[in-house]
C-alpha cells in the first residue's frame, strides 16, 4: 500500500517541472527522487513556465512591491467586476427572451448556485438510495417494525401491531424547569406516562418497564436547570440512543404557539439519509403510533440538518390562492404548537442502556469523526 | 510466650512504635499483619512470637502463620497458607491450621475471614452495576457546537421544508378524499381545455377548407349563398362555448393516486 502510493507520487512528478524529462527512479526514498530531479533539471537549464511562475522575482523595495501590488490586486478586481457584469446582462436578456415567450436554444447560463455545506458535503458510503430493497427489507424486520401501524382483515389493527406505550422519566431529583419540559413531551408523544425517578438505576427501569410492556424509555437529564441530555430506550431489546438536548423551548414560550389537540399527529422526517440517519429517524418515529389522525392536522417535524436534530410540532392547513386571474395553487400554512428542541446524537447502544459492558453501534468520536466540517453522519 | 516478647512489648509500648496511631480514645496499629488492627498485647504481629492473621491479596485470602522456629529467619518469617475461596471451606482450614494456638487469635482470624468475605462480594456486586459518572463539559466544543446549530437551523428554512413535505403529501394522495380543491382540478381541467381548444381549432381549419374547396366546385349560388352564410358566422372557439359556468361540475379525482395510496398503506409514509 505505502510503496503504490509512494510510486503515485512518482508518477505525478513529471508535471511538476514541465517539460524536464525524468529519468526512471527505482529509490524507496521519495525526498531522495526528488532532489536527483531538481539536480537534473537545473544541470540541462530548462527553465518552463510551470517553474517560472512558482519563482517570482522578489522587488526589494517595499514601496515600488506594494504599489505593483496593489495595482495587480485592483486590476484583478476589475476584470472580476466586468466578468459579473455581463454574466448579468447575458442572464437578464435570457430572462426576457423567456418571459416574451421566446426560445433560447443553446448557451442557456444556469444559475450560479452558492456553495453551501449542504452541496459539498463529503460522500458518505452508506447513504440510501432511493427504494433500496434491501434496506427497506431490513428495515422490515427490524426492532421499530412492530410500531408500524398495519391493518388485519377487519380494517382494525393487524394482531402482530404493537402500539407504542413511552415511559418517561428524569435524572434523580429533577428541577421545576425540568418538569415543565417533560410536561409538553408527554402531552406530544401519544400514550406516553411519567414516572418519578427516586433512587432506581437506568438499567432497573428499563427492566421495569419492559416487565410492563412499555415499548420506549425516555430519561433526561439536566444541567444549570436547562434540559441537556436525553436517553432513548427501545424496550425490551434496544437499541439505546443518547442525544445531547440543546435550545429547549416549551410551549408556553414559543411565540404564537397554539393549543395541541388530542389527535395523533403525522410524522415528518426530513434528511435522514445514511443507514445511521435512517435508524434514528426510525426510532424516532416508532415513539408515534403510526396511523395518524388526518383531520387533526397536527404534524411532528424531525429534521435532520448538519446532524442536528430540529424537533417542531405544528398544525397546519392547506389553502388556495390565486396565482393569477385563472389559476389558483394550494399552499400550505403552519401554526406552531410547541415545544421546540435540538437533538445531537451522541452514541447508539446495542440493547438497553448499559455502558459499561453495552456494545456500541455508533459513537461520536470527536477528535476522529469532527476533522472535516463537510462530513456529516446522519 | 518468650521473655522475648514480653521485652519487645515493653520497648514498642512504653517506648516507640512506627506503626502505632494514636488518637485521643485508643492506639491503633497500621501493620498490615495486624489481624484486628488494635494496639494491644495480643494483637500486636512484632511481639507475638506466634501469631497467625489472613491477608487479601489480588481477591484471595491468605492465612499467615508466625512460629517461633521461624524467628531466625525473617525472609521466612510467615508461612503463606492459601485458602480456598469456598468462605465455608476456608473457615475450616483456619480452624484446622490454627488448631493450637490461643483461643483469642482462633476467634479473631475467623472473624477476619468473614468480614474479608463480606466485602470481596460487595465489591464484586459494585463492579457489575454501573455507577453515574462525572464527566467534563468541553466549553469550548460547546460554544462551536451552539454557534454550528444556529447555522444549521438557518439552513433548515424548517417552515419551508415543512410545508414543501405536506404539500407533496397531499399530492401523493396521502390524505385520500379529505381535502377537496377545486384548483387542482381547475387547474388540470384548464389545461385539458387548452388541449381540447388546439384540436378543435385545427379541426376547424380543415372543416373551413373542405367548405371553400366545395364552394369552389359547386356551381349553384344558393349552395354558396349558404356557405358564405356560415362563413359569415364568427367561428366560436369551442373554449367559449364550453367554459363551465360552475365550479361545482368539476369532480376531483385523484384516481392514480388514490389507487396507489390504497394499495400502499399510509402507516408506510409515516416512516
Amino acid at each position: 500500500m505505502r510503496a503504490a502510493r509512494r510510486r503515485s507520487i512518482l508518477l505525478r512528478t513529471p508535471s511538476r517541472i514541465g517539460a524536464c524529462t525524468l529519468p526512471v527512479i527505482a529509490h524507496s526514498n521519495t525526498a531522495a527522487a526528488l532532489d536527483a530531479v531538481d539536480a537534473q533539471a537545473s544541470s540541462s537549464n530548462t527553465i518552463t513556465a510551470a517553474t517560472m511562475g512558482r519563482t517570482r522575482p522578489t522587488i526589494g523595495n517595499k514601496q515600488q512591491r506594494a504599489k505593483i501590488w496593489a495595482r495587480e490586486k485592483t486590476q484583478k478586481r476589475e476584470e472580476k467586476d466586468k466578468r459579473k457584469e455581463q454574466r448579468r446582462k447575458k442572464r437578464s436578456r435570457q430572462h426576457d427572451l423567456l418571459r416574451d415567450g421566446g426560445e433560447l436554444g443553446e448557451g442557456l447560463e444556469p444559475a450560479l448556485q452558492p456553495r453551501t455545506l449542504e452541496n459539498t458535503r463529503e460522500e458518505e458510503p452508506t447513504r440510501v438510495l432511493e427504494g433500496d430493497a434491501e434496506i427497506l427489507r431490513d428495515e422490515a424486520d427490524d426492532e421499530f417494525a412492530a410500531h408500524e401501524y398495519r391493518e388485519g382483515f377487519s380494517g382494525e389493527p393487524h394482531p402482530d401491531f404493537v402500539p407504542p406505550k413511552v415511559l418517561v422519566t428524569t435524572r434523580p431529583r429533577p428541577s421545576k424547569e425540568l418538569f415543565r419540559f417533560v410536561a409538553d413531551l408527554i402531552s406530544v408523544v401519544p400514550n406516553a406516562f411519567f414516572y418519578p425517578r427516586r433512587h432506581f438505576s437506568v438499567q432497573d427501569i428499563c427492566r421495569k418497564g419492559s416487565e410492563q410492556n412499555f415499548s420506549h424509555v425516555i430519561v433526561l437529564s439536566e444541567r444549570a436547570k436547562k434540559c441537556n441530555g436525553l436517553i432513548l430506550s427501545k424496550l425490551p431489546h434496544g437499541p439505546t440512543a443518547f442525544f445531547k438536548v440543546s435550545n429547549v423551548q416549551v410551549s408556553d414560550s414559543v411565540p404564537g404557539a397554539g393549543r395541541r389537540t388530542e389527535h395523533q399527529p403525522e410524522i415528518l422526517l426530513n434528511n435522514f439519509t445514511t443507514r445511521l440517519g435512517r435508524r434514528v429517524g426510525r426510532m424516532l418515529s416508532s415513539l408515534f403510533y403510526s396511523k395518524p389522525a388526518f383531520q387533526g392536522r397536527q404534524c411532528v417535524t424531525f429534521h435532520n440538518q448538519r446532524d442536528y436534530i430540529f424537533v417542531r410540532h405544528h398544525r397546519y392547513i392547506f389553502e388556495e390562492r390565486p396565482v393569477d386571474k385563472r389559476k389558483r395553487k394550494v399552499i400550505a400554512r403552519l401554526q406552531e404548537l410547541g415545544p421546540r428542541f435540538t437533538l445531537r446524537l451522541r452514541w447508539l447502544q446495542d440493547g438497553t442502556f448499559d455502558t459499561k459492558f453495552g456494545a456500541y453501534e455508533w459513537l461520536h468520536r470527536r477528535k476522529q469523526m469532527d476533522v472535516s466540517r463537510r462530513k456529516f453522519h446522519l | 510466650m518468650s521473655i522475648n516478647d514480653e521485652l519487645i512489648w515493653q520497648q514498642l509500648n512504653g517506648q516507640f512504635c512506627s506503626f502505632k496511631a494514636k488518637v485521643q480514645t485508643q492506639n491503633f496499629c497500621r501493620n498490615e499483619m495486624n489481624v484486628t488492627g488494635l494496639c494491644n498485647k495480643s494483637a500486636c504481629p512484632l511481639a507475638n512470637s506466634r501469631y497467625a492473621t489472613i491477608r487479601e491479596i489480588d481477591g484471595r485470602c491468605y492465612l499467615m502463620v508466625k512460629t517461633i522456629e521461624r524467628a531466625h529467619l525473617p525472609s521466612r518469617l510467615w508461612q503463606k497458607i492459601r485458602l480456598p475461596r469456598n468462605y465455608a471451606a476456608a473457615l475450616s482450614k483456619v480452624t484446622e491450621e490454627l488448631e493450637h494456638f490461643p483461643k483469642y487469635l482462633q476467634h479473631r482470624n475467623k472473624q477476619r475471614l468473614t468480614r474479608i468475605h463480606q466485602y470481596l462480594m460487595r465489591m464484586r456486586k459494585l463492579a457489575l452495576r454501573s455507577r453515574p459518572t462525572l464527566t467534563t463539559v468541553k466549553k469550548k466544543v460547546e460554544r462551536r457546537e451552539d454557534r454550528k446549530e444556529v447555522k444549521a437551523l438557518a439552513a433548515a428554512k424548517l417552515s419551508k421544508s415543512i410545508e414543501a413535505e405536506l404539500l407533496q403529501r397531499l399530492k401523493q394522495g396521502t390524505y385520500g378524499d379529505i381535502y377537496n380543491f377545486e384548483s387542482t382540478a381547475w387547474n388540470e381541467a384548464l389545461d385539458k381545455e387548452q388541449q381540447a381548444q388546439e384540436e378543435s381549432e385545427d379541426e376547424d381549419e380543415e372543416e373551413l377548407r373542405e367548405m371553400i374547396e366545395y364552394c369552389e366546385q359547386s356551381e349553384s349560388e344558393d349552395e354558396i349563398e349558404d356557405v358564405a352564410d356560415r362563413l359569415s358566422e364568427p367561428v366560436v372557439p369551442v373554449k367559449k362555448r364550453k367554459a363551465p359556468s360552475s365550479r361545482a361540475r368539476v369532480a376531483i379525482e385523484y384516481d392514480d393516486e388514490d389507487s396507489e395510496a390504497e394499495a400502499e398503506p399510509v402507516a408506510a409514509m409515516a416512516f
